[in-house]
């Protein structure tokens, strides 16, 4: 039978098979400790919480922009000011310790108003930028003020798309703690059982807006994530909504039922903390830059799991990719010699180049992950011509740490998760010593980062923010080095499955999962 | 017996407030903490989570968060989780069970192995029994067990489908599923203490064996069976127990490892977890309940001496 509707879905296309109602989805997480969907930004604790509540929009699965969810539309009264319409007749969850069944009320403006403000107040994972105001027009609309035209509230999935509503009555009356175990909002799934770091289910919400196919969704506590990826093909979970690992992508890219959804990634660079001597020499960096062969590095290891990267930005935000970042990061081992000559760097007796008795001798300072093989390659040619390259690695928050402080070395794996945003985070000087590791300060860049987020027009931003990206890497500040994909790890009987970007959207205006 | 007891328990409190002083400082001075990762993230709220640094008083010099949390602790307070915001009392005392539960069953497993091979082996002394016995005990002490772990686990669970790979069962869904769930980790974990105990248990009744009255008793003609566990191992398990009783810790640590390969909501689970995201109330909170369980099982043993050889006596 199964073979036979197999044979049939490569006849006729995928859409043979018709969707089947019911069931249970099985998704497997490391740790899930609290479910208040402001208090986090670990991807586990948000993806079991986005069940539970609406965010206005979605980031769409296709072209991450963003899709209608609770605002039926929106848009942009003036520079400053966007005007939210809400889909009415969606109802909170009932049948709870905060709405006894059938009594139950409609989301409204107000409840938008209450969830941004509670969100700004209390999120430490998130932030909304520079919103002034949140006010209620009618029951149906609402107004969100910012100081400055902002753009990337509504397209970066890190400020309002975060943002899911909240009752108010539910906070008063379980209280921040109570709340965090038992969240109550309109979304297509009502909690039924939470203990942390054992069991977690939830059960499809009769009352929600989209017809919902699932039955229930059942998270499944699996720290480890060798044997996540084993429970999958044993069929004991359906998804592992994240695999962080190439190797393991390229293992279970073959294996029988089971499929793999590539979507989004992360950044992976060399970055530099521009004011450690001798890399706050603009020399120095570029020669180490020329003395890479990263085609190589990224070919041998990383691909056809992730590509070679020219800058910061990566391919799945909606600002441009810019051709001419290529023609910076030419592999010339002869000419990064000459520039290192060129400064006063001369081979001493041991092979080593040095300048005034100092060995040109540093260690890069890296987590675990593919980065440490490319890295390991790298480090390979840097000694060959003569520099006492060595790689360290180092738990995460203690590189972590040891970034934000300066990092003695001056030279580290840079790491992102590459959204929208991602080159002001990483390079402004406004973010020196948080997010910006490379203490890089340019005014001009901080001018042209400034001026795109303000700037509403898409075809100017977009120009404004890859010209910063242009002087960042003319700079050297960072050598990027590759975007890694990022995938889901998905049973065949699972469909309609999208990456979680943002939140997990199980029921949206785009899909609707369902399982064999 | 009952005063020797209460002197031990007594000793316990200075240690223990020594435990939780070098704690405090191993993990303060260590670099990398959980307010620092937060901050890392590329979206991060920056006045919200200076503000939770100061609610949870992590902005105050060390010694003075030190004496908060003494006074905590005196109340019963372990603090809050800097992750999850709960009571570390409160996640610490849930999963502590778990981990008893774990590391019990792993001292059974342990012992139904060790004591039955190394009796065989001393009584098949150089015979081809007692070299397949010492060929287990070096297996098994030389394999990492989270290995060991993956393996029982990708062989039972993914391949045969006989046990479950994760998780703890429900006592309510039946013994037999919870006691299912309970081998894997079980045997994993109880391995390498039975490979220990099996060489320790075959050398004391090696050394027993070679007593004068084995000897008269085999003399008088008492079946071997009956001087091979009635007069020799009764008096070879008291090292037997001692070493169980002290590798009770290398169980405690073992577990830290083997409930991530098993999914086994434990203490060792919460550590490992609080220590990636620097999460310092609770590593401490499961530190000193792992250091008071050691104690504990330490004074058990001591007191269980006693109970196997009555020429012992505390007082």
């Amino acid at each position: 039978m199964t073979v036979g509707v197999v044979a049939l879905a490569l006849l006729v296309g995928a859409t043979a098979l018709a969707q089947q109602r019911g069931g249970t989805l099985r998704i497997a997480y490391t740790s899930i400790t609290q479910l208040d969907p402001y208090k986090t930004a670990a991807n586990d604790e948000i993806n079991a919480s986005s069940l539970v509540f609406d965010p206005l929009f979605v980031i769409g699965k296709d072209d991450f922009q963003p899709v209608p969810h609770l605002a039926e539309s929106w848009e942009a009264v003036d520079d400053t000011t966007w005007e939210f319409h809400l889909r009415q007749g969606v109802m909170f969850q009932d049948g709870n310790e905060v709405f006894p069944e059938g009594q139950s009320r409609e989301v409204t403006a107000d409840d938008v108003v209450y969830s941004v403000n509670r969100f700004l107040e209390v999120s430490t994972a998130f932030t909304l930028g520079n919103v002034t105001s949140v006010e209620a027009v009618d029951d149906y609309t609402v107004r969100i003020t910012t100081a400055e035209p902002d753009p990337f509230l509504v397209t970066d999935v890190n400020r309002l798309a975060r943002v899911v509503i909240v009752p108010h009555e539910a906070i008063e009356q379980l209280g921040e703690e109570g709340f965090a175990r038992h969240p109550i909002g309109s979304g297509p799934f009502e909690l039924t059982s939470f203990t942390p770091d054992q069991n977690l289910t939830f059960q499809r919400n009769e009352d929600y807006w989209l017809d919902t196919y699932l039955d229930a969704v059942e998270f499944v506590f699996i720290p480890d994530p060798t044997v996540q990826t084993i429970a999958v093909e044993a069929g004991d979970v359906d998804v592992v909504p994240y695999l962080f690992n190439i190797d393991s992508v390229a293992q279970l890219q073959d294996a029988p039922g089971i499929e793999l959804y590539p979507r989004g990634g992360s950044y992976r660079g060399l970055g530099f903390n521009v004011t450690t001597p001798p890399f706050d020499e603009f020399e120095v960096r570029d020669a180490i830059s020329k003395a890479i062969d990263i085609d190589a590095a990224v070919a041998a290891v990383v691909e056809p799991f992730g590509h070679r990267a020219y800058g910061q930005v990566p391919p799945w935000v909606d600002f441009e990719q810019d051709p001419t970042l290529e023609e910076l990061w030419e592999y010339d081992p002869e000419e990064a010699l000459e520039i290192l000559e060129s400064v006063g760097f001369t081979p001493g007796p041991d092979g080593v180049l040095q300048r005034d008795g100092e060995p040109l001798s540093f260690a890069i300072k890296t987590i675990a992950g593919s980065q440490v093989r490319v890295l390991t390659i790298l480090v390979t040619q840097l000694q060959e011509l003569g520099i006492d390259a060595t790689l360290q690695q180092q738990d995460t928050a203690v590189w972590a740490e040891d970034l934000q402080t300066g990092n003695d070395t001056g030279v580290f794996f840079d790491y992102s998760f590459a959204g929208t945003t991602g080159l002001y985070s990483l390079f402004h000087s406004s973010n020196a010593g948080r997010t910006n590791t490379h203490f890089y300060e340019n005014e001009d860049v901080d001018a042209l980062l400034d001026e795109a987020s303000r700037t509403v027009d898409f075809a100017e931003r977009n120009r404004l923010w890859l010209e910063a990206q242009r002087l960042i890497m003319q700079d050297r500040a960072a050598i990027p080095l590759y975007f890694e994909f990022g995938y889901s790890v998905v049973s065949e009987r699972v469909h309609d499955w999208v990456v979680p970007w943002g939140g997990l959207h199980l029921v949206s205006l785009e899909n609707n999962v369902w399982v064999e | 017996m009952l005063a020797y007891a209460a002197r031990r328990l007594l000793g316990m409190v200075p240690v223990l407030l020594g435990i939780a002083f070098i704690t405090f400082a191993l993990v303060s001075f260590a670099p990398g903490d959980a307010i620092r990762l937060m901050l890392g993230s590329e979206s991060v709220n920056v006045e919200n989570v200076e503000r939770l640094r100061r609610e949870l008083g992590l902005d105050l010099p060390w010694y003075q968060q030190f004496w908060n949390y003494l006074g905590g602790i005196l109340s019963g307070d372990l603090g809050t989780s800097i992750t999850s915001r709960q009571p570390v009392a409160d996640q610490v005392f849930q999963r502590f069970p778990n981990t008893l539960v774990l590391t019990a069953a792993s001292l059974l497993v342990a012992l139904l192995i060790a004591v039955p091979l190394g009796v065989f082996a001393a009584a098949r002394h150089n015979g081809a029994g007692d070299y397949l016995a010492m060929g287990f005990a070096m297996v098994g002490v030389a394999m990492p067990n989270f290995w060991l772990g993956l393996i029982l686990l990708i062989v039972f669970g993914l391949e045969l489908r006989w046990l479950p790979i994760r998780g703890i069962g429900s006592l309510a869904d039946g013994v037999l599923d919870y006691a299912s769930h309970l081998v894997l980790p079980a045997v994993t974990l109880g391995t390498s203490l039975a490979a220990i105990l099996t060489r320790l248990t075959r050398n004391t009744m090696l050394d027993v064996l070679g007593e004068d009255y084995v000897r008269t008793a085999r003399a008088k003609g008492v079946r071997p069976g009956r001087v091979l566990f009635r007069h020799a191992l009764r008096n070879a398990l008291l090292p037997v127990v001692t070493a169980a009783g002290l590798q009770f810790g290398a169980l405690l640590g073992g577990a830290v490892i083997i409930e991530t390969v098993f999914s086994w909501p434990g203490l060792g689970l919460l550590s490992i977890n609080a220590i990636r995201q620097r999460d310092l109330p609770t590593m401490q909170g499961a530190v000193l309940v792992f250091a008071t369980c050691f104690m504990l099982v330490t004074l058990l043993t001591d007191l269980l001496y006693a109970a196997i050889n009555p020429r012992i006596r505390y007082g």
